[in-house]
């Protein structure tokens, strides 16, 4: 399998990124805006919108952030 | 939405003792697989950046299929963490963890909880079956003896189905377990070449059981032996007729209360727990302790006192 295929299948799925911490967390925010900027969504609603127009699956990461 | 108390437990419903879970669902909130877990090793023995591939290639195949196969849920309707009696709304942010102990507590206060709800998300080798880390619905290895070697499961056969639960991974297979029953029998369906197989594997008495100290929401169970001292000497074991690996070692002259109250006294030479002829060391022991009982429980300690052989009720605590 090489590279961009991966990344090609990383990027076709959608995402929404539940951290727990994260809102208490402020030195998060600079991840956050990382993660934005490579394609995260942190709105389940807008994801499940993408997903349906799109046909894409969902793939929803919850974590805490350490 | 960055809050576990905003999210519906009933859709997101993993192992709340992780830290991380992956799930993958279509636009209509049906989850297809989740990807995650781990056990007492570590936090990262079960995962791998191959075997989260594998799975999303895995639901891809699915999702792009026209018979789509969904985990069913606890329920239909959403539920929330605020709505859970008992919740706190500080306002603050909360650990997965404290989702459980949460849950727990209200099943407390329910009069719900009873003591097999402390082993969840049961490893699948307490049933014989060791999956691959980086494809995770394929079996690495099937333990002799064991249901799933009962059932016919082979190293090499991907489990597609297990308690109704589709598999795609590891994280799938606990969640399939944590639903099976503390006894009976559950259908697993496996694919071995081009072959589907499907049988019942039979749950052993306690086979739920897994180590659970890594566990945050199940500290305030683990107990202390509160029994510690030195190991004997192989002479030491010899001149008591005690085999070389059997456990033998003698309490130190501080004796915690809880020890002291159930009669045991300094030099006292400590055989075991509940007559089970362990073979370990002394830190071992207590090891043993943490792992295989919990806190409330009633043992009895064996003990060589003066040459005499005595047994002595002890209750765990922490």
């Amino acid at each position: 399998m090489t590279c961009r295929f991966v990344l090609a299948l990383i990027a076709g799925f959608l995402a929404w990124a539940d951290a727990p911490l994260m809102a208490q967390s402020r030195g998060s925010r600079r991840g956050d805006a990382q993660a934005v900027k490579n394609g995260w969504l942190f709105n389940l609603e807008e994801g499940k919108t993408q997903a349906r127009t799109s046909g894409k699956p969902l793939m929803v990461v919850l974590r805490c952030v350490p | 939405m960055t809050r576990i108390d905003n999210a519906d437990l009933n859709l997101f419903e993993f192992d709340y003792d992780l830290t991380f879970m992956v799930f993958f669902l279509n636009a209509d909130s049906e989850v297809y697989a989740r990807y995650g877990g781990r056990d007492a090793k570590n936090a990262d023995s079960r995962q791998s950046l191959a075997g989260l591939r594998y799975t999303m290639q895995s639901v891809l195949r699915t999702h792009e299929s026209a018979s789509k196969v969904f985990a069913r849920k606890s329920g239909d309707a959403p539920r929330f963490l605020r709505d859970v009696r008992g919740s706190r709304r500080s306002g603050r942010c909360m650990h997965c963890h404290q989702v459980k102990e949460t849950l727990n507590a209200n099943l407390r206060k329910q009069g719900k909880w009873s003591r097999d709800l402390v082993w969840r998300y049961p490893l699948p080798e307490n049933l014989g079956l060791e999956l691959e880390v980086d494809r995770g619905n394929l079996l690495r290895q099937v333990r002799e003896k064991s249901p799933a070697s009962v059932a016919g499961l082979r190293s090499g056969d991907m489990v597609q189905r297990l308690n109704g639960v589709p598999i795609h991974s590891f994280a799938d297979v606990q969640f399939a377990l944590d639903r099976a029953p503390k006894a009976g029998r559950i259908e697993v369906v496996w694919r071995r070449g081009k072959e589907t197989l499907t049988e019942r594997l039979t749950l052993p008495e306690g086979w739920r059981k897994s180590d659970i100290r890594w566990r945050p929401s199940m500290q305030h169970l683990i107990p202390s032996a509160r029994l510690y001292g030195d190991d004997l000497t192989l002479d030491e074991k010899k001149a008591l007729k005690l085999p070389a690996q059997r456990l033998a070692f003698r309490q130190r002259d501080s004796v915690p209360a809880q020890a002291r109250t159930a009669g045991v006294r300094p030099g006292d030479i400590i055989l075991g727990i509940d007559d089970k002829p362990l073979e370990m060391d002394v830190n071992g022991f207590l090891r043993y302790v943490e792992s295989n009982y919990l806190v409330g429980d009633r043992v009895t300690v064996n003990l060589l006192r003066a040459g005499e052989r005595m047994s002595l009720s002890m209750h765990l605590l922490r």
